[in-house]
């Protein structure tokens, strides 16, 4: 029963993780009016859907004692489908991992065997990272689950604050959104508990112009719990619009090598 | 013999290493491996069935896949094993098994205990159609959704306390897939066995039908005819897995046959993941292919479904759990636990794996099984429980890939 180790049971997190990154990270709209910010979050879920993207991301987990990347390979279609293979360590080549609406695979190559996901399993957080799935899974219905508000306007900045409505089933009781104006994409986003005190940061940096759409390339991810603790994402190359589509995120493309 | 053996195998290690460069230098070629090390210290069994032993396995493992970027793939796939025993020769070398045809594989035994042997795992090319996948040659085959064990995985399934399970071993194979919707997938198979009764002929159909993944199997294994079937969906946050298959006994009452007239193996499994982080699967178990009398266990042992590795377990009903919790993000503590519900034994392993690097991990193991001891009947020790007959072992195994 080894094969079903820590480290397969972790991999469910990836997709929700990668395509969270893209929602908060990327995929600001192009024009926005700074006071409509629910407008703001709704346009960032209506653009996305219907956006197909391929990347070749790294990721780096790092602590005072212990240091571990990750390099994988992916495919996505909105927020809903995606398919990710991880490229290195070899220990992990070739395991893959398929999200479709609501629905999670994984594939252990080495054994020919496809795991079918139960909801329950889609919790914790992926490889020792500091990113926890459950806001992520959530990050399409951010805009149902939270009441935004502008907190401040500068020069080159809004500060958009998002306090998590009271039926809500969500980890985070506060998010706060630093977006740069020119280019228009975050800067920092901060995660606060339902305390309301501040317990992790996403820092958004090297922001580049990929196929007309201004993209931060590296994402870290601080937990302020965990002193000297980081998760740093990198994309090494991203492309939009490529030409997949809803058919081919099924099992036969996760099984492929 | 052994001389003309040896170059054919070392013909084949070589055309599989270098075939994909020949073929196409424009292709996409991976090479990686493996070294592995499996150290075991075990107490001697219950009524003498065995003395106390050790034993160290390493297993140093290339592979080759060549990717045409197009329609064609190629792996090959060498494995070395270097199995040393005190006392020499209690554990055997694993030999290529029923679903081998080609002899593939050289061992050698030398001195003070130590046996080797090395084997071509995979080799193996696979054309990919926009419709349909041909694989011919020697390949992983899987089958089933069930996670600790799947009574669909019927071709070469591991145990389900099995240690050594990062690699399936490869069979001798032709298997076409073809997809008619989104999951929709109809397969056809045979695995060349041993022997011409060791072939196998299936057909397999997998499918998503309203979030619930659908499998069917039928067909002859190894001349029974069987059919089965099997479904993974969620119940809320569960998971939820069921699966059957059914045997026409082969050779029953036959020595080395089947026990049986009519097997069914089927099994029940459920996921959860606690908001701790404790994962827990659970299943249940019925084995068509043991016996309810622990003092049929013996006949169960030289019956033709355990010979073939079809189960790995002696009595009919059980329960089987797995767990896992993460203690730090290096270090995961799982645990199995194996229940012979009907003659009260069961097998305990808990289990550290920790990661060393990013691509090396250490596990440490213990099994701890518990049960009625054999007693002695006429001289020869008369099982009165399964794991009872087992005695208490622990090791690490270390492994590093590259």
């Amino acid at each position: 029963m080894s094969w079903i180790t820590v480290n397969s049971l972790k991999m469910l997190a990836l997709p929700l993780l990668l395509s969270g990154m893209l929602t908060f990270g990327c995929l600001l709209p192009p024009q926005v009016h700074a006071l409509d910010i629910k407008a703001l979050i709704r346009y960032v879920e209506q653009q996305y859907h219907g956006t197909s993207s391929y990347a070749l991301t790294t990721m780096q987990m790092h602590t005072a004692n212990w240091e571990r990347t990750l390099d994988m390979e992916s495919w996505a279609l909105g927020q809903d489908y995606f398919l990710v293979r991880i490229q290195k360590p070899a220990k992990e080549r070739g395991v893959a991992t398929l999200k479709r609406d609501r629905e999670v695979w994984n594939y252990l190559p080495k054994i020919d065997r496809t795991i079918k996901v139960p909801p329950s399993m889609m919790g914790g957080s992926w490889m020792g990272s500091h990113i926890t799935n459950d806001d992520l899974v959530k990050a399409s219905h951010i805009e149902e689950d939270y009441i935004f508000s502008l907190l401040e306007e500068g020069p080159e900045y809004w500060l958009v604050e998002g306090i998590a409505r009271p039926t809500a089933a969500v980890v985070w009781g506060k998010i706060v959104y630093r977006v740069r104006k020119q280019p228009k994409v975050p800067e920092q986003i901060d995660y606060y508990d339902e305390d309301q005190i501040l317990v992790r940061s996403i820092h958004f940096e090297e922001v580049r112009e990929i196929d007309g759409r201004d993209v931060p390339m590296l994402m870290t991810v601080t937990p302020l719990n965990k002193p000297g603790e980081q998760t740093i994402l990198r994309y090494n190359e991203l492309d939009f619009d490529v030409p997949i589509d809803k058919d081919f995120f099924n099992l036969r493309s996760l099984k492929k090598r | 013999m052994i001389a003309r053996l040896s170059s054919t195998f070392l013909m084949v290690l070589l055309l599989a290493f270098t075939l994909p460069a020949l073929v196409d230098a424009e292709g996409r070629w991976q090479k990686s491996g493996s070294l592995r090390s499996l150290n075991l210290s075990s107490d001697s069994y219950p009524g003498d069935l065995a003395p106390s032993f050790n034993l160290s396995s390493t297993y140093l493992r290339l592979e080759s896949l060549w990717d045409s970027g197009s329609h064609w793939q190629i792996e090959a796939v060498s494995d070395y094993q270097l199995l040393g025993t005190d006392p020499d020769g209690i554990v055997p070398l694993p030999k290529d098994g029923v679903n081998r045809h080609f002899d593939l594989d050289h061992s050698w035994h030398h001195q003070s205990g130590w046996d080797s042997r090395l084997q071509i795992d995979r080799i193996n090319a696979t054309w990919t159609g926009r419709k349909a996948d041909l694989t011919l040659g020697r390949q992983a085959v899987g089958f089933g959704r069930i996670a600790i064990f799947s009574p669909l995985d019927i071709i070469a399934p591991f145990a389900p306390d099995a240690l050594d399970t990062d690699f399936r071993p490869g069979v001798d194979a032709l298997r076409l897939n073809t997809y008619y919707s989104l999951d929709g997938q109809l397969g056809a198979m045979a695995v060349l066995g041993d022997v011409d009764r060791h072939n196998s002929y299936l057909v397999t159909w997998v499918d998503n039908w309203a979030g619930i993944d659908l499998l069917a199997i039928g067909g002859s294994l190894r001349k029974r005819p069987m059919i089965g079937f099997g479904g993974a969906g969620d119940l809320g946050p569960l998971g939820l897995k069921a699966e059957m298959a059914i045997y026409e006994g082969e050779r029953v009452d036959q020595p080395g046959g089947d026990l049986h007239e009519h097997m069914v193996i089927s099994a029940v499994e459920l996921w959860y993941r606690f908001d701790n982080g404790l994962t827990l699967i659970t299943e249940y178990l019925h084995n068509g292919a043991g016996e309810n009398d622990p003092a049929k266990y013996s006949q169960v042992l030289f019956s033709a479904p355990y010979e073939e590795g079809l189960t790995s377990l002696l009595g009919r009903h059980y329960l089987l759990t797995t767990t896992n919790y993460e203690l730090h993000p290096l270090v995961a503590l799982n645990g199995l636990l194996i229940w012979n519900i009907q003659d009260d034994s069961w097998l305990l392993r808990p289990t550290l794996d920790v990661s060393l690097a990013d691509s090396v991990s250490l596990e440490l193991f213990w099994t701890y099984p518990e049960g009625d001891s054999p007693k002695k009947r006429f001289f020869f020790p008369e099982a009165r429980s399964e794991f009872g007959s087992y005695g208490q072992s622990g090791g690490l195994f270390v492994k590093w890939f590259f």
